[in-house]
């Protein structure tokens, strides 16, 4: 398969085709900020939506961030994890051993995992909970959940209110989880293992950060059901906002 | 030898011993609380790993079976009963695997028309030797013909040498 050529489109870089995760993430590796993998190309309704959207310069809003069906939970200590993923998936109404259930199960720990340790840092600029003790947060550091499902998936999105992702940190991980096939995948500095990023694009359907510099991240996950899911059908976007 | 060992509430591994071999039986969620050092000692005979019950692993559980994997360096190695979970953390991380070798792996199955589930256990001798694994099967649920693999075969496989 050849693959297109990633193309700039104002001044954001974008690559539209149909790829594989390792590819599409070698793309993200090289600057791209937009990558859709659709058997439709160019002509899949999400990619016209987010061409669209970068046209004009904003953030866009896929249709299943907008529903008004969506339901919010707090995470206010580390010691909820498990806690909030069970309540997730019952109001979702999925089985934690189906497959949909194992794929936002498991994305969803690695979201709040991140934002917990990654986000929130001390004056030092280094992680302010430690990874061995229970973090109780901030009440205005309180990580926000909304979530939905339709017939066609699951929308799970959580907002943290942190230091922001950077672009470059989803670079540096994707090129040592993608690029590196051996142990050094695997991060062995004390704190998490550094394949959390990694983890949440392999199972996520589609994929969009937006960070906001100083103020915190947002990270907004679709899953296909296991009927419709199809592996090299994806999209992963990143955008920098200015007000949260 | 039989034993059963409760390492905490979310998991546990069983040990018996035939055929020279330790089988080791794992059970639960592989994460940042699962203690493997106890299982360091079996590595002076064969060590076959059954992942059937295992529900999930976390990042934090993927540095931590890489490292006790490490561990074993050179013991003789199977996995048998991997399911779809375990499958996915072998493709994304090949570490995961090691030198091991994969004797049976579940290929999960989903019914288009009644979304129920279903998992085949297929040995990797037989993918190996050229034997399709099946795209679809009928649907034990809804007896629809419409069961379809979850995934792509291919890149299901993409862990097998």
């Amino acid at each position: 398969m050849t693959l297109p050529k990633p193309k700039n489109i104002l001044t954001h870089s974008s690559a539209v085709g149909l790829f594989d995760k390792k590819e599409a993430a070698e793309f993200i590796v090289e600057g791209c900020r937009h990558v859709h993998s659709s058997i439709l190309g160019q002509k899949d309704p999400l990619v016209k939506t987010t061409y669209q959207s970068l046209e004009e310069t904003k953030v866009f809003t896929y249709s299943w961030e907008s529903t008004e069906k969506k339901k919010q939970l707090f995470l206010r200590s580390s010691s909820q994890r498990k806690e909030i993923l069970n309540e997730l998936l019952s109001h979702l109404e999925v089985k934690p051993q189906s497959s949909l259930g194992d794929r936002v199960g498991t994305a969803f720990e690695e979201l709040l995992t991140n934002s917990i340790f990654h986000s929130y840092l001390d004056t030092n600029k280094l992680e302010k909970y430690p990874r061995n003790q229970v973090a109780h947060l901030d009440s205005s550091e309180h990580i926000a959940i909304e979530f939905c499902r339709s017939n066609q998936g699951v929308f799970v999105s959580v907002r943290d209110y942190g230091q922001g992702l950077k672009f470059s940190s989803i670079q540096s991980s994707f090129k040592r989880c993608y690029s590196q096939r051996d142990e050094s995948q695997v991060e062995k500095k004390l704190g998490g293992a550094g394949l959390g990023m990694f983890v949440i694009f392999e199972l996520a359907t589609h994929l969009k950060i937006v960070t906001f510099p100083g103020k915190g991240t947002l990270t907004n996950c679709w899953f296909a059901p296991a009927s419709a899911f199809d592996p090299n059908h994806f999209s992963f976007n990143f955008f920098e906002g200015d007000k949260p | 030898m039989n034993t059963a060992e409760l390492l905490n509430d979310n998991f546990r591994f069983e040990i018996s011993e035939s055929s020279n071999k330790y089988h080791i039986k794992l059970i639960g969620i592989i994460d940042e609380n699962a203690d493997l050092s106890s299982l360091v000692s079996c590595k002076n005979k064969p060590i076959v790993f059954n992942f059937k019950e295992v529900s999930s692993v976390n990042s934090c559980g993927i540095r931590t079976w890489v490292n006790f994997m490490k561990e074993l360096n050179n013991s003789s190695i199977e996995f048998v009963d991997c399911p779809p979970t375990i499958v996915r953390q072998m493709n994304m991380v090949p570490s995961f695997l090691g030198k091991a070798n994969v004797i049976s792996v579940y290929v999960p199955y989903v019914c288009d028309a009644c979304e129920h589930e279903h998992q085949e256990l297929t040995q990797i001798k037989d993918y190996k030797s050229g034997t399709p694994v099946a795209e679809s099967l009928k649907c034990p649920n809804c007896s629809s013909e419409e069961m379809e693999i979850d995934g792509n075969v291919k890149q299901y496989f993409a862990f097998v040498k």
